[in-house]
């Protein structure tokens, strides 16, 4: 495995458990502050996570078939 | 809110906070390791094409020198063998750049989410952890135990104590056996001296005590009221703490034999303070409202 490859699957691993981390605080946190904290912050790390999860895969991807292609 | 909620809502914002900050730190560590792994590929792929352009360039030198037709027609084909990988090369250096772009842009918007959104959420939940507690100590007596504490040993209960102890917003006290939380306003405080001396245990540590019977003890029993000394002792043996420094003590301090008592004649404005003057002065510098005792009424 590429070592890109590695590192947006520990990306994504880091990201599954904040996002269990948050899913449990928002099941006990329900009031307008933790509504207020979801639209400021959370929607963007949402949003933006996974964006940069998926540009290092279409990193890789590209990265590893410019190996393949120009390779010896 | 309920109490039990209100406490488990201020776990597990501490617990977000915490994996916030995990979070952060991991993702400018993987950020900058993808740096450096671009960083070599990048390299990697420009000695390829260093390498490929030296042999057209030594081909078309060959070549130059040659009056071979048969050799120039096979040097040809090495240059063109040159020229197409460093085309091929360079299309996929492109490649890579253009990928490269939108990926420097996600990483500028993650790096400003860790280095700038992140401390300024883990801030917010900080304040909010420490309002919540705040607010939890402000309630932390304002609970009342109808189904459980009508009656004590010895003096007898009168309901009055709920009526003063309770303004009926919390009703899930986890208190054990016929502990009640006691509103200070509601106990004599003129019977604590001014200069009372902390000499068995110091001001300091029995601080500390109170704070963790807010933010261990009772949460502990919250989750599961039928928790005693045996659990607190466990859970000290679990963790490597001695006596002195666990749990059970701050357990047994409060719920043990040497728990707060109160009493009062039956219809009397506020209770006199047979044990815990100390505690219950600490409780009062802390700010809390309430305390939990047993505390009885008696008749004449």
């Amino acid at each position: 495995m590429s070592r890109l490859k590695s590192i947006g699957e520990d990306l994504q691993q880091e990201w599954v458990k904040l996002k269990n981390s948050w899913r449990e605080t928002r099941e006990v946190w329900q009031d307008s502050v933790a509504r207020n904290f979801e639209k400021k912050m959370w929607e963007e790390w949402e949003r933006e996570v996974p964006r940069t999860i998926r540009c290092l895969q279409k990193l890789d991807q590209i990265i590893d078939e410019a190996e393949i292609k120009t390779g010896d | 809110m309920k109490e039990g909620a209100l406490v488990k809502s201020v776990e597990n914002l501490s617990e977000l906070e915490a994996s916030l900050a995990v979070f952060a730190g991991r993702v400018q560590e993987l950020l900058q390791e993808t740096k450096m792994v671009l960083q070599r590929k990048n390299k990697q792929l420009q000695e390829r094409y260093n390498y490929w352009k030296k042999q057209r360039n030594y081909w078309l030198g060959v070549k130059a020198d040659s009056d071979d037709r048969d050799e120039i027609s096979w040097i040809e084909n090495k240059i063109d063998e040159a020229e197409e990988n460093l085309r091929q090369i360079a299309y996929w250096q492109n490649r890579i750049k253009e990928a490269e772009k939108q990926y420097r842009h996600q990483k500028r918007v993650l790096g400003r989410i860790v280095e700038v959104e992140t401390p300024r959420a883990r801030s917010f939940l900080r304040e909010s952890v420490e309002q919540l507690e705040k607010y939890l100590n402000l309630q932390v007596g304002l609970i009342s135990e109808s189904a459980r504490k009508s009656e004590t040993s010895g003096g007898r209960r009168s309901p009055q104590v709920k009526t003063e102890t309770n303004r009926g917003r919390y009703n899930d006290s986890v208190l054990p056996g016929d502990f009640c939380w006691v509103s200070l306003s509601s106990i004599k405080m003129d019977e604590i001296n001014d200069g009372l001396a902390f000499k068995k245990v110091s001001y300091e540590e029995m601080k500390d005590g109170l704070q963790r019977l807010r933010s261990r003890i009772i949460p502990a029993l919250a989750e599961n009221d039928n928790r005693d000394k045996e659990y607190f002792r466990e859970q000290d043996k679990e963790a490597g703490l001695s006596y002195p420094e666990g749990q059970q003590r701050i357990y047994e301090a409060f719920f043990g034999g040497d728990h707060i008592r109160l009493e009062k004649v039956r219809g009397a404005e506020k209770y006199s303070i047979t044990n815990g003057r100390h505690r219950i002065k600490v409780a009062k510098d802390l700010g809390w409202e309430a305390i939990p005792a047993r505390a009885v009424e008696v008749d004449l």
